[in-house]
């Protein structure tokens, strides 16, 4: 009776099933009526442990570690190339452009400019300032070119056409799940704010990372794996922009004026270097660095001087009492 | 989301999909969980060890036939009263009859069987079991069912990504899901209860 036990497992286990993959299924089904019946227990098994890992941590004191990047085997990069010629990972090296029905769509955004871009699969993108990616929706994939900037995406399910993006160095994979990707050139951040992302540096070698919902990983250029943190507030805070605004929860000001630099012409300068590293509390908009400054001026002892082209902070003189 | 342009045969195949899958997860969270009660049940009320597995296999055929679960509102009771028919079907044909001790203890598990709070606290305890069945694997077959919840990664790129054969994968995975479905449905040794000496009695049966 259990060797129905072992194909069946196998049966459960095999996916994606393609068209001959179902027929040879259902020959297997109609073999012996108890197929169907150890069948749906190997799935019934396999969703209980998929419950399981979702639990995060397994018992007896040893955590299943989600953003452990996994082992490199031996000689992986040979192998990976080999095992994905004819996958999607595979094509995730841009440039191999063979698909049927392809449609591909450019997008740039100015600086200051933040597009919400509704995706031909029902997904959205929204893109944040000065940033380039492009979009190619094929029959059995979705990729996303990430040139440089930021985007945010919210990921239409549909399992028969993994949604992968590109950023350079570092690629990521979903489905259906929500994430953001950010290209600068000291690296790329993929944070996820929903469901569950697999990412990789695009020359690991084989070595992939799980992210889950609340978790970040930074890929430096060089480093083959990631940083990995889990800070689901900090992800919130830094897609404020999603709405057009700026949230700082005790950055520097260094920090704060590059950010608000990235979507205006009329650019905060910090005239003394050790205003730099104060600390601040706030949400502003992001299109208002003049409404940011006054606020600096009142709480910090800031003397603001506005051109044109420039917003000046400098330390107000004299100001011990 | 919002509607994508798949044809008509495309959607029809992963609506059935979805429904097996759902029958699946149905079955994973309520009637396994039960197995391990059921087996031991029915040994005890010596059913042979072969037709303890046939009655239980026979129960999973019957739940893959069910197209809708809506109706089973307890289905512990749905599971044991499935065996329990099956069982006494079984007896009819075997030389041996003793239907009239089977109908009355089997009955008995049935009304037993009400929603009473240890049969939540239960469905906790499966997960924790499950959990610690998944930390007796080796580290590599714990990460392939973690992969395996990334939705869309195919078994291939599971195993490119690990820098294994797809062998490996599919052969690492599949004695582990037996090995998981194993611990938490077989009834553990009757020797296996007693605090001391259980290992050296398990051995000289």
């Amino acid at each position: 009776m259990r060797d129905h036990a072992e194909e069946a497992a196998a049966w459960a286990l095999r996916h994606p099933l393609d068209a001959a993959g179902r027929a040879e299924l259902e020959a297997w089904l109609a073999q012996d009526h108890r197929h169907a019946g150890a069948l749906l227990r190997a799935q019934a098994g396999l969703s209980a442990i998929d419950r399981a890992v979702a639990g995060g941590t397994v018992a007896a004191g040893a955590p299943i570690d989600v953003a452990r990047p996994l082992p490199t085997a031996t000689a992986p990069t040979r192998r990976w190339l080999l095992a994905g010629a004819g996958g999607a990972m595979a094509a995730g090296i841009a440039g191999i452009v063979a698909w049927p029905h392809l449609m591909v769509e450019r997008v740039t955004t100015a600086r200051g400019e933040i597009r919400r871009l509704p995706l031909a699969d029902g997904s959205v993108a929204t893109i944040d300032t000065s940033s380039s990616l492009r979009v190619a929706m094929a029959d059995d994939s979705r990729r996303i070119a990430l040139r440089e900037g930021q985007a945010w995406f919210q990921v239409a399910k549909d399992r028969k056409r993994p949604f992968v993006v590109d950023a350079g160095i570092a690629q990521v994979r979903a489905v259906g799940t929500a994430f953001s990707v950010r290209r600068t050139d000291s690296g790329v951040r993929v944070a996820v704010t929903e469901g569950r992302v697999a990412a990789w540096a695009t020359d690991s070698g084989g070595t992939m990372t799980i992210l889950e919902a609340g978790q970040y990983a930074t890929f430096r250029p060089g480093a083959a794996a990631p940083e990995i943190a889990t800070e689901p507030a900090a992800i919130e805070r830094s897609l404020a922009w999603r709405s057009g605004e700026i949230s700082l929860e005790n950055e520097t000001l260094g920090s704060a004026v590059e950010q608000f630099n990235r979507y205006n012409r009329q650019q905060l300068v910090i005239a003394d270097p050790d205003l730099a590293s104060a600390r601040l509390v706030g949400l502003f908009q992001i299109d208002r660095p003049a409404d940011f400054a006054a606020t600096l001026s009142a709480s910090l002892d800031v003397a603001v001087t506005t051109t044109p082209g420039e917003i000046r902070l400098a330390r107000k003189k004299n100001p011990l009492p | 989301m919002t509607e994508t342009s798949r044809s008509g045969l495309l959607e029809g195949e992963r609506s059935e999909t979805t429904e097996r899958e759902a029958l699946a997860e149905w079955v994973g969270r309520e009637i396994l969980p039960h197995e391990r009660d059921l087996r031991l049940w029915l040994q005890r009320r010596l059913v042979a060890a072969a037709d303890v597995e046939d009655i239980v296999q026979e129960c999973y055929c019957r739940l893959a036939q069910l197209d809708d679960v809506a109706h089973v509102t307890t289905p512990r009771a749905y599971l044991f009263t499935m065996a329990r028919n099956l069982a006494q079907r079984q007896r009819k044909h075997a030389r041996v009859v003793r239907i009239e001790a089977l109908a009355e203890t089997f009955d008995a598990e049935s009304e037993s069987d009400q929603l009473s709070p240890e049969r939540f606290a239960a469905a906790r305890q499966e997960l924790e079991r499950v959990q610690a069945a998944l930390a007796t694997l080796p580290e590599r077959a714990r990460r392939i069912f973690l992969m395996r919840r990334v939705e869309g990664l195919t078994q291939k790129e599971i195993a490119a990504a690990m820098g294994v054969s797809e062998a490996v994968v599919e052969n690492d995975a599949s004695r582990s899901l037996r090995a998981i479905l194993k611990l938490i449905t077989e009834p553990e040794p009757e020797q296996g209860r007693l605090s001391d000496g259980g290992v050296a009695h398990a051995r000289s049966r």
